[in-house]
Formats: structure tokens, C-alpha cells, sequence
């Protein structure tokens, strides 16, 4: 049993259907936490995904500064899990738990499809459970997922194998195809999977997602 | 007005060439009035008109023995005519009905001119305070730093003033666009009213309503006044700009060239002379006021005493002040104005200008108007005798009560805006960019190459100052993510 808590901010849209996944489909403990909230009570966080803001200025940068991030920081650098979709990869990277930035998408349009992805590394909180080079399908929506960092930033990535999830059909124009990256205990991902956590909605691949976690902290 | 200030355009309506011009038209408009009257043959104007030959020494030379220069006028004009012809110059006219329509055709024309110098004055006002609108100075009353206000808005009260001038010289044109042909005392004694109207609406002129011999020297009296105002309004903002460029101030300077110098033996000097030298002009265009002002009490029909003086202040006042407004606009043009010495300057009373906030919070908490002015009174003394370093700790120092946040007061001197500028790294891909121009290639603007978008942010600081470091803290905090951005703070 991992306690989760999914971090709702204004302009947050997926927070249901995060909670949804984590409590009727994992069957584990989860609450809401609102983003003035400045205490971590959970051992792993959700930043989900949505338009924080409004997307206003940029994606993810001014809730990057609520209360509730400095908690995340301060409960990411002592060892607790935080994962980032959509959105909450968006705000990762602002509030630089995550390396990088994500422009809006090479063809200027918002994306809304399923994505096939391929797993990079498994040896993460969050891909444990699955196995190395697995396929999965969950869907993307987003218009600013187009992952980028300098030549040398980029090179580290790839050389400390930040990778977890690269695109097959990159839909955005991100640089060497990434979909999501993780730092120590920290991953941000630009496809929903928790909309892809029960086979009514087209593909359950999503859970691999949800159950390394439980995996990776029993 | 000696050469030196004459611009020649004006000058050239002053002419005894142009005057003679002018008197021809006049002569021949009137006999065009008697023609439709069936008194003149239909053809003698016109022939009059082809065949005119003006010059100036045989006019000069008639003068010398007439002693009348309007007879000299038209027997040297006769000279080029033939019998049938002129038979019929200056046919039921008198002298003045030539003399005093072309004086008004004359001012007319002159005033013209001024308006456009004047718009273009007002042009150059503009612009100055549309720039400086946001850039703070002090402002002073008896010379005393008093409160602090904008540069822009300065200059903003010049060009109110010449708005107003501008309409007071239309109001002033219009006032001699009349002109009179209506005989010896004016009661068309010699000469109908409807050749006078026909001629003086051919010429652009409105018939005086009442006149005597000659056209009312009360019209002219109110030109002159008003080019008198003008030239005030030219003489305070030449004094505002040789205060701004005392040394002490430095806050502006009047244009400098490049190998102008400022002293034949002080190398470093730089004078503001142009704008000296416009108040001097000013007094001569002053001057002329008091004539034109005793002109106008003529002895019953007419006298004479008027003329000699004016052909000495129309030219002299309207040439003048065509110069003067041409300098004033060249001044304006070239205007240096210093913002961070304006900025410097309005530290000097260590936060005495701020006093009269003071006064509104202290009444505010309650304390009695007239106590609260002693109070602020005497710890503006403290300050300025340097017990102090700002009326801020004099208060402080004499326990004015706490109840008051003196912070606030401070921070509100005046707003500063600060413009930065965000734009994506070059290194990074811009895909907007890369769409408008597209876009723009396909809609024809071939010329177009690489496009950049990017976002500006413009933020109004309440501060001190230009608070570099914080506008550049913000933009590295917030407004721009450094992994793709690279920004510009502008103020």
C-alpha cells in the first residue's frame, strides 16, 4: 500500500482521472493536495496534467512558484517520488527538478492522439515494472511537448540514461524522440497514463506506469 | 530687422517690390469693379495689367518731386501705359483705400507664414513631451525645488501655450483680413460699394464695415498685441531651457555643433546662446506693441502719424518673430536632454520634496493640520541644515508618532517603466518564427528572411530609480526560462 497524493492547481484538468486510477483501479490510499499546501504527508506526488494558469507566460512557470512546489522540491531531494504528466512535466522542468524545457510543438498544433512508446529504462520508480524496450499506447495531448536542451545538456541526458520513454512516431518534434525523462526519484512524462489504465479506454499500458511505483517502494 | 535675423520668405513680403505688386492688383481689381459698372471699357483692366511696368527708381524719382508716394506710384505707372489706359488708374479712389488694403494683404500674408512656423513648433513640442512623458524631474516654484514632476510634462505646458498662440494668431489674422475702398473720408463719396466689394473679394479681403480715410488702426493695434504674447511665450520657454542648462542644473542643452565653441578664451564653454538670443529678438517684437497701440488714436478721418511707424514695426515684428520661432524649433530639434542628472537632481533636498505627502498622512492619523505643518516645517529645517540625511530619520529622530508608514510615502515618488524583451535563444528552434515567415513569404514579401517571435513584457515600477538589478532578477526568475530564452531589459 503507497500513499499518493495528485496536487490540484488552479487550471489543473487530469486531477481526476489521476485520483480515479489511483484509488478504484491501484486500490491505494490518495488524497487531493491543493497547491497552497506547504507540508508532503505522501510517499509519492502527482503533478497532473492540465493548463496551470492557463498556460499564461509559459507552461508549468508561474505555478512552478506556488507554496506547494518548494514542499515538492524540499520532499523530491529527500528521496520521496514525484511524477510529472503532461503538465506536471511542464512545471517539473520550470521549477528545474528536471533538466530541459518543452517548446510548443514543431507544427504549431495541438496534438491529441494515441502515442506509441517504447521503454528506455527500467531502472527507474517508475518503469521497474516494465520490461526493457516494452511498447506501450497511451494518448498525448498537448501543444507545448516538444522536448529540448542544449547539444552538451542533451548529451548528459543520454549519457546518464535520463531517458524512460522515447516516441516511435515522434508527434512533436522532440529531440532525440523523448517522451519522458527521470532524474533520481523524479519522472516527467508527456503522454497520459492514466488514461490508459483500463482497457475500455483503448489500452491499459498505462499502469505499468502506476504499478512500478508500488513496485519500487515495497 | 538687419539681415541677420531675416528669413527670406517674410522679408520678401516687405518688399518695395512686392508692395508695388501688390498696389497694381488693387488698382486694377478696382478698375475690374468699375468695368462691370460699365464706367471702364471691359478690356482697360486687363490691358493695364499686361502692359504695367513697375520700377522702383522712377517711382522714387516722382516721390522727390510729389512728395506723395501713392501719386509718385501711378504717374511712374502711367509712364508705361498708354492715354486710354491711364485715364482711368486709381479711378474715385483715394491713396490710403491702395495703401491700407495692401498693409492688410501684407499682415495676411505674413501671418501665414507664422502659423506654419508655429505648428512646427508645436510639432517639435510633441514629440519632446510625448518622450520625456514618463521621465521624472523636479519641479521648482521661485527656483526652490518643490515637487517632483516629468520632463514631458515641462515642456507639456509649452506646447499648450502655443496651441493657444496659434488660435489668437488665426483670431488676429482674421481681425486684418479687411480692406477698404470707399474714398476721402469713407463714405463712398467718390467710389460705389460694390466695386469696393468686388475688388476686395477678388484680393481675399472683407470690406471695414465703418471707415475713415483710412482702415481702423485698432485691428492692427490687436496683431501686434498678439505677436507681442507670442513672443512672450517664446521668450519663457527660451528661459526655462538657459535655467536647464546652467551648470548647477544640467538637465538640458541646447543644440551644440560640432565645431561651434563656447568662448573665445574658455575652451570648455558651452552657452546656451541660441536660446539668449531669442530673448533678446523677443524685446524688439515686444516693442513693437507700444506703437501700433498709439496708432490707433488717428485725428478724426485721418492722420499720417501712424504710417512712418509702421513701416518700421510690421516688418520688424513679423520678420522677427518668423526668425525667432525658425531658432525655436531648430533648439527644440536638437534638445538634449540629460534624464539621469534630472534623476540625480531630484535627490538634492534629500527627500524635502516629498514633504507635502507627509502633510496629507500626518492629518490623515489625526493630527491637526497646523501641528503637522510645524512639525514637517521644522524637520525640513533639520534636513537642510544637514542634521539629518533625509526628512524620513529627521521624523524618525523627532518621534513623530508611529501610527505613519513612512516606506510607502517613498516608494511612490514617481513610476518608472521598464520594458524587457524575451525572445528565444538563436540556437533554439522557433517554430512561430519559422510559421510567420512562411506566411509572410507566401502573401508576397519575398524579402523576408529569418523571423523571430518573441514576448514584451512592459512593467510600471513604483521605485527610486531605474532598479536595473531587480528588472534583470525578474526576468531571469520569472519572465524568461534561461534553458531557451535569452532577455533584454530596456527603461
Amino acid at each position: 500500500m503507497v500513499s499518493f497524493g495528485v496536487v490540484v492547481f488552479p487550471g489543473s484538468n487530469c486531477d481526476q482521472d489521476t485520483y480515479w486510477v489511483i484509488k478504484e483501479v491501484l486500490g491505494c490510499p490518495v488524497r487531493y493536495i491543493w497547491h497552497t499546501e506547504t507540508k508532503i504527508d505522501v510517499q509519492c506526488v502527482i503533478l497532473p496534467g492540465g493548463f496551470s494558469y492557463g498556460d499564461y507566460l509559459r507552461a508549468g512557470s508561474i505555478v512552478a512558484f506556488s507554496p506547494v512546489m518548494d514542499a515538492v522540491c524540499e520532499f523530491a531531494e529527500g528521496g520521496g517520488l514525484v511524477l510529472g504528466i503532461c503538465n506536471g512535466f511542464q512545471i517539473l522542468v520550470e521549477k528545474k527538478l528536471l533538466p530541459g524545457f518543452l517548446l510548443k510543438n514543431v507544427k504549431l498544433k495541438f496534438v491529441c492522439k494515441m502515442a506509441r512508446l517504447k521503454v528506455e529504462n527500467t531502472n527507474t520508480p517508475f518503469t521497474c515494472a516494465a520490461g526493457e524496450g516494452q511498447v506501450l499506447r497511451m494518448p498525448v495531448a498537448h501543444g507545448y511537448g516538444n522536448f529540448y536542451a542544449t547539444q552538451d545538456v542533451l548529451r548528459g541526458i543520454e549519457e546518464r540514461k535520463l531517458v524512460t520513454l522515447r516516441y516511435i512516431d515522434n508527434p512533436n518534434g522532440s529531440l532525440n524522440d523523448i517522451a519522458g525523462i527521470s532524474e533520481g526519484t523524479v519522472m516527467g512524462m508527456m503522454p497520459h497514463p492514466e488514461r490508459a489504465s483500463e482497457i475500455v479506454l483503448g489500452s491499459d499500458d498505462g499502469l505499468v506506469i502506476f504499478k512500478s511505483i508500488l513496485k519500487w517502494l515495497s | 530687422m538687419i539681415p541677420r535675423y531675416t528669413r527670406k520668405v517674410m522679408r520678401e513680403i516687405w518688399s518695395d517690390e512686392e508692395r508695388f505688386k501688390i498696389w497694381l492688383d488693387i488698382e486694377v481689381a478696382v478698375l475690374e469693379g468699375w468695368a462691370k459698372k460699365g464706367v471702364v471699357p471691359t478690356d482697360v483692366p486687363g490691358r493695364i495689367k499686361e502692359k504695367a511696368l513697375i520700377s522702383l527708381e522712377k517711382v522714387s524719382e516722382w516721390e522727390k518731386r510729389t512728395g506723395h508716394e501713392v501719386v509718385a506710384f501711378i504717374n511712374a505707372l502711367g509712364e508705361s501705359l498708354g492715354e486710354d489706359e491711364k485715364k482711368y488708374l486709381h479711378l474715385g479712389i483715394t491713396s490710403s483705400d491702395v495703401m491700407d488694403t495692401c498693409f492688410s494683404i501684407q499682415l495676411k500674408r505674413a501671418c501665414g507664414i507664422l502659423e506654419e512656423d508655429i505648428k512646427e513648433v508645436l510639432e517639435s513640442l510633441r514629440k519632446l513631451a510625448l518622450m520625456y512623458k514618463e521621465t521624472p524631474c523636479v519641479g521648482r516654484t521661485h527656483g526652490i525645488h518643490a515637487e517632483p514632476t516629468t520632463f514631458g510634462f515641462k515642456i507639456l505646458s509649452h506646447f499648450a501655450e502655443f496651441k493657444r498662440n496659434l488660435i489668437r494668431l488665426k483670431m488676429a489674422e482674421e481681425e486684418v483680413s479687411y480692406g477698404k475702398i470707399s474714398g476721402a473720408v469713407g463714405n463712398y463719396s467718390t467710389v460705389p460699394p460694390d466695386v469696393e466689394e468686388y475688388a476686395l473679394l477678388k484680393l481675399g479681403l472683407k470690406p471695414e464695415p465703418v471707415a475713415t480715410q483710412v482702415i481702423p488702426r485698432d485691428r492692427y493695434a490687436f496683431l501686434f498685441s498678439i505677436l507681442a504674447v507670442i513672443a512672450g511665450s517664446i521668450e519663457r520657454l527660451a528661459t526655462n531651457i538657459r535655467l536647464w542648462q546652467k551648470t548647477e542644473v544640467s538637465e538640458a542643452f541646447e543644440p551644440f555643433g560640432r565645431e561651434q565653441k563656447g568662448s573665445s578664451v574658455m575652451p570648455h564653454k558651452r552657452n546656451p546662446i541660441l536660446a539668449e538670443n531669442l530673448c533678446g529678438l523677443v524685446r524688439i517684437v515686444r516693442s513693437c506693441i507700444l506703437p501700433a497701440l498709439e496708432n490707433i488714436a488717428l485725428w478724426e478721418e485721418r492722420d499720417i502719424s501712424h504710417s512712418s511707424a509702421e513701416r518700421v514695426i510690421a516688418p520688424s515684428a513679423t520678420i522677427t518673430l518668423d526668425f525667432a520661432l525658425a531658432r525655436l524649433k531648430r533648439i527644440l530639434g536638437g534638445l538634449e536632454v540629460k534624464a539621469d542628472k534630472m534623476t540625480e537632481n531630484l535627490k538634492l533636498t534629500h527627500g524635502l520634496i516629498y514633504s507635502s505627502r507627509y502633510l496629507t498622512s500626518l492629518v490623515e492619523s489625526g493630527v491637526p493640520r497646523e501641528e503637522a505643518y510645524e512639525l514637517i516645517q521644522k524637520a525640513s529645517s533639520e534636513v537642510a541644515q544637514g542634521k539629518y540625511e533625509s526628512l524620513e530619520e529627521a521624523l524618525k529622530g523627532m518621534k513623530v508618532e508611529a501610527k505613519l508608514d513612512l516606506d510607502p510615502i517613498f516608494r511612490r515618488a514617481f513610476e518608472n517603466t521598464v520594458k524587457v524583451v524575451v525572445m528565444k535563444r538563436s540556437d533554439v528552434l522557433d517554430p512561430e518564427g519559422r510559421a510567420v515567415m512562411s506566411a509572410l513569404k507566401k502573401l508576397g514579401f519575398e524579402e523576408v528572411g529569418d523571423v523571430r517571435a518573441g514576448k514584451v513584457f512592459f512593467m510600471k515600477m513604483h521605485s527610486d530609480g531605474r532598479e536595473d538589478e531587480k528588472a534583470r532578477k525578474m526576468a531571469e526568475k520569472l519572465l524568461a526560462n534561461p534553458v531557451v530564452d535569452e532577455f533584454d531589459v530596456e527603461w
